[in-house]
């Protein structure tokens, strides 16, 4: 296997990254020597064709040089972060602590001040891919809690609803919210759901069409 | 670069002093690679190719020490090539020729090294595969909408070189294709006869036209 065949397998394997710096040198050089040390490398010397290639080649990471003219790397990083999932870190000429503050304040998992050196700085990205995977598992946790949460609330509200209007105990009521989901084949979080809507549909009814639900009565809760 | 001071002359002054030293700092380490290439000979080749890297962005400091403004003209960096690579190589017969008024083209501040840095890899080339014997011929001439470098040198590009499709490009070739501005630069490569021959054309906003009062002042 030629020593070429073996770099292009490995860029084939390892974690893609796009590349963003308007200097074209900076970008050539540090786009060969991350290939080199097995990363996937899209490069691109302005901030549009950034964000196209962050669209189009979802990589692992986005390594934005800051300074750039036209389009910034601040504003890129705000492109991606409306559009997309791509984390992102930051290069900078400059430690200034404005700026970092400004860069922690854009959600960047990394900032590395040049002039850098490949090898020395793939640690580091690798890191920062790691983070960034570990960052989106607990974003999609915590929406999924949330999810959890949202629906308990419904459900308990429900089931508040039919106690008080039929006088139930909590189980009763829980039971009778149960047993009409499960003959409607439909889930309970949806049918808790239906009560509240139709209640507020009730509230939101003109004083005379509620006193006319009135004399008719709620709905068996079964 | 940008240097602020409330004095136009003592900016201007300021401003080509730090191109001067930057130049000297860059000819110092040309010096230390080019001992380093002397002691060990098995390496000379890699670092003698690094060492007209460097020389490539001290010549684009070296006259932006010695222009108002900074301001570097395409035939000043291309005279300064050539006695580079003459310096540095083995080569037979080189002529430089200037088909257009000296002077009247201007490199802007942003593409200075690259197009220094492809040009040095362009010469390089056609240096090792003129040969000593062979000869160059370097060519800057005015075209619709800029100007030409055409470097010609004795000798055949090889079969499976070709430059638009990417293939049998090497480390130089594959700089040059990075370096190579999006717009406003284009390569081309050709064979005629023995010779053989590349384009570089420069157009805006990689170079402009310098006035007649700009020139003179």
């Amino acid at each position: 296997m030629s020593a070429r065949q073996s770099l292009d397998q490995r860029m084939e394997t390892g974690p893609c990254v796009v590349l963003v710096d308007d200097d074209r040198l900076v970008l050539h050089t540090l786009g060969q020597g991350l290939r080199a040390a097995g990363l996937r490398v899209f490069a691109a010397d302005c901030g549009a064709e950034a964000v196209r290639l962050c669209r189009t080649e979802t990589p692992d990471l986005a390594i934005i040089d800051i300074r750039m003219p036209e389009t910034s790397g601040i504003e890129v990083a705000r492109q991606l972060r409306t559009d997309t999932t791509v984390p992102y870190l930051f290069l900078s000429a400059s430690c200034d602590s404005d700026l970092v503050d400004i860069v922690v304040q854009e959600g960047a998992v990394g900032y590395l001040v040049k002039p850098l050196d490949a090898s020395q700085i793939v640690p580091a990205i690798r890191v920062a891919i790691a983070r960034a995977a570990d960052l989106a598992t607990l974003q999609r946790k915590e929406a999924g809690l949330r999810l959890a949460l949202a629906n308990n609330q419904k459900t308990s509200i429900a089931v508040g609803l039919l106690m008080e209007r039929h006088r139930l105990s909590r189980e009763e009521a829980f039971d009778a919210l149960r047993s009409r989901a499960r003959r409607e084949r439909r889930k309970i979080v949806d049918v808790a759901a239906g009560i509240l809507a139709g209640v507020e549909e009730l509230l939101l009814r003109p004083p005379d069409a509620k006193s006319e639900r009135a004399r008719v009565g709620p709905a068996e809760p079964s | 670069m940008t240097v602020s001071s409330p004095y136009p002359c003592h900016r201007e002054a300021l401003v080509r002093e730090v191109h001067h030293r930057i130049k000297n700092h860059l000819q110092g380490l040309v010096g230390l690679v080019a001992e380093q290439a002397r002691q060990r000979p098995e390496c000379s080749d890699c670092l003698d190719y690094v060492a007209t890297q460097l020389r490539s962005v001290a010549i684009v400091h070296g006259l932006q020490s010695r222009q108002p403004n900074g301001d570097i003209r395409l035939c000043d960096m291309l005279d300064e090539m050539v006695i580079a690579m003459q310096r540095s190589q083995p080569t037979g017969r080189v002529e430089l020729a200037f088909l257009l008024e000296r002077g009247s083209v201007r490199v802007a501040d942003d593409e200075t090294v690259p197009i220094a840095l492809i040009t040095n890899e362009l010469l390089r080339n056609a240096a090792k595969h003129g040969g000593a014997e062979g000869d160059i011929r370097v060519t800057l001439a005015e075209v619709r909408d800029g100007v030409t470098i055409e470097i010609t040198n004795t000798g055949q590009l090889p079969m499976e070189f070709d430059f638009a499709g990417e293939r049998g490009l090497g480390t130089g070739l594959t700089l040059i294709r990075a370096l190579l501005p999006r717009r406003g630069a284009s390569l081309a490569y050709s064979q005629s006869g023995g010779r053989a021959s590349c384009q570089l054309t420069l157009a805006p906003p990689v170079v402009s036209r310098v006035t007649s009062d700009a020139m003179s002042s």
